[in-house]
């Protein structure tokens, strides 16, 4: 006990300063997360029941159905190209995207402005219609048309839609670093851009590259629309084979429970990643919400 | 942080502007890349879907798609209940999420950590496996459906495949985006404001509605607005959830019809590409009115601070 905490009792200087705060926050609270967790129990009960018949509860567990999904060549097969296309997606937007932002903050402002503007740019456009319309492009020119349903156009959808997700977090970043005077004294140490990026700016902003990359992991991840319009059956993601298993009437539900379950463990370790390394920052993910200034609270 | 806006403000260079290239080469250069990857991508494909919604299944200028988007019955009810069903998730969104996000903002550091890690799985819980959570709770033979009946012995009267069943699928995944979205706005009521309030011998609900309600109101507009586009463009949770002839139509799940499925007639695929540039001003319209409300927003947090 400090001397100032017995003149001022803690508690009393909270209820002053505070905000009114009905007793009911925490009944919302409890109710919205019961809600938010219903589904995902339901699902994790579902991947884990034998059998479940008309009764609140399945009749008993097993982890069978995890086992055999786990082993099945095609869902193997689908989660592999999911990982490698989400991976693959998150090289090339941080290879295409890092050194003009880069390049914003030290050398050309206006950069920054057209890639802000093009970040807005798949939310004008529902996924689904971006996918139809790259297909389109591609079919118009006999150049392109062998692309038509090809991985590569699939890995380009990819890209132009998920790279808002590292855009955002890490132009914060760039912006929080203070990118331009760390710019100016590695130039004057006699470094050149691409060594200042790499040693000097790089580690300085890896809280949201870190943050950018995994977002931009996430979404590509769980992408259906493009895969299903470009590639369809083709080039199988995890996404769409659980929706053809989910139509698939003599399927295998538990295994689609399973994948719906890893999906969310997946969503789960990347929200952990995000929020460890941004220790309670309100991240800025969310289109246009222009990050600095509203991060000033 | 300063140094957010002083880069900004620095037009030329001073020491890297000696280069042996051109000036305007080192200026660009960088964002050629970008811009080919992107912008390409994005604006060839919404020019491309434009001019696709003007042609015949042969090429050619007609405004044939348009009127058979909007002429043919079942399209028409789908645009109604896509533009209907994205209004009342955005308004629950803002009724029950601003005090959401008021409540979260209020929390200590460390439960806005743990609530924000939730918001984001939850947020990222999409598309298929969304669906299939769904049905594994409210489907015929889902959780909670099965618990009710046991324990209440009643059937649960909501239908997860009806208008107010998808209303339920998509506010699980928005909300949690719309809280997401208003929590940086919250720095925006000052504490102070709510003493003042006290002072003048005010109460909550005075306070809420002259003091904290008009200085949240354009974030909470703003919310809206993107809940709107952000559900109305949505197509993986619906065409998962309803499968390709459900009853209740979408904008995008006819757009899906047309794409995989031989209905729609020879020009189906020009069809989908009006549908597609019909979204494409739903959402245009909401991100325009997104930006406005955006520079105001600012304006007020800066006042704020």
């Amino acid at each position: 006990m400090t001397a100032d905490s017995v003149l001022v009792r803690p508690a009393e200087r909270v209820e002053r300063r505070s905000l009114p705060r009905p007793a009911g926050r925490w009944l919302l609270f409890a109710a919205w997360g019961a809600l938010i967790a219903l589904p995902m129990v339901a699902t994790v009960l579902y991947s884990l029941a034998t059998v479940w018949r008309n009764k609140a509860f399945p009749d008993g567990y097993t982890l069978r159905w995890w086992a055999d999904t786990l082993r099945e060549p095609r869902v193997v097969d689908a989660l592999v190209r999911s990982v490698a296309l989400a991976v693959a997606t998150v090289a090339i937007v941080a290879t295409i995207t890092l050194p003009p932002l880069y390049w914003a903050y030290v050398r050309n402002p206006r950069l920054r402005t057209i890639m802000q503007v093009s970040a807005l740019l798949p939310f004008a456009l529902p996924f689904v219609v971006l996918a139809y319309g790259m297909k389109n492009l591609a079919q118009s020119t006999g150049a392109t048309r062998p692309l038509e349903a090809s991985f590569l156009l699939l890995l380009a959808g990819h890209v132009a839609l998920s790279f808002p997700f590292f855009l955002w977090p890490v132009d914060s970043a760039l912006a929080a670093a203070g990118v331009r005077q760390l710019h100016e004294a590695a130039e004057t140490a006699g470094a050149g851009p691409v060594t200042t990026l790499f040693r000097v700016v790089l580690p300085n902003i890896r809280t949201g590259l870190l943050t950018g990359s995994m977002l931009c992991f996430a979404t590509s991840f769980g992408e259906y629309s493009i895969a299903k319009v470009i590639t369809g059956s083709s080039f199988e993601t995890l996404p769409v084979w659980q929706v053809a298993a989910l139509a698939d009437t003599r399927g295998n539900p538990n295994g689609v429970a399973v994948m719906a379950v890893f999906t969310f463990l997946v969503m789960f370790a990347v929200s952990t990643v995000i929020a460890v390394a941004g220790r309670g920052e309100v991240a800025s993910i969310v289109p246009g919400a222009t990050g600095p200034a509203l991060r000033r609270r | 942080m300063p140094a957010a806006e002083s880069p900004l403000a620095r037009q030329r260079p001073g020491p890297s502007g000696r280069r042996r290239l051109p000036t305007w080469v080192g200026d660009w250069l960088p964002v050629v890349p970008f811009v080919a990857f992107v912008g390409v991508l994005l604006a060839g494909s919404a020019l491309w879907l434009v001019r696709s919604s003007f042609s015949g299944p042969d090429g050619g200028w007609t405004v044939q798609p348009w009127r058979d988007v909007f002429g043919i019955r079942l399209n028409r009810s789908a645009i109604i209940t896509s533009v209907e069903l994205s209004a009342v998730v955005a308004t629950v969104c803002a009724l029950v999420g601003t005090p959401l996000a008021w409540f979260v903002a209020a929390l200590a550091r460390r439960g806005r950590t743990a609530a924000q890690a939730l918001l984001n799985v939850v947020s990222n819980f999409g598309g298929a496996s969304l669906a299939i959570a769904m049905i594994t709770t409210l489907g015929s033979v889902g959780f909670l459906r099965l618990l009710v009946q046991d324990w209440v012995g009643r059937d649960l009267p909501l239908d997860l495949f009806s208008f107010w069943g998808l209303v339920v699928t998509y506010t699980y995944f928005t909300l949690p985006l719309y809280v997401l979205l208003l929590l940086p706005a919250m720095g925006a009521v000052r504490p102070e404001w709510w003493e003042a309030v006290q002072v003048a011998s005010g109460t909550r609900w005075d306070f809420w509605r002259r003091v904290g309600g008009p200085v949240l109101s354009p974030f909470v507009l703003a919310g809206w607005v993107l809940s709107f586009a952000w559900s109305i463009g949505q197509f993986s949770v619906p065409f998962a959830l309803l499968g390709e002839t459900p009853s209740t139509q979408l904008i995008t799940i006819r757009l899906g019809n047309f794409l995989f499925s031989a209905t729609g007639g020879s020009n189906r695929f020009n069809r989908a590409a009006a549908l597609g540039v019909l979204l494409m001003v739903f959402a245009g319209v909401a991100l325009t009115t997104y930006r406005m409300l955006a520079a105001r927003m600012l304006k007020r947090l800066g006042a704020a601070a």
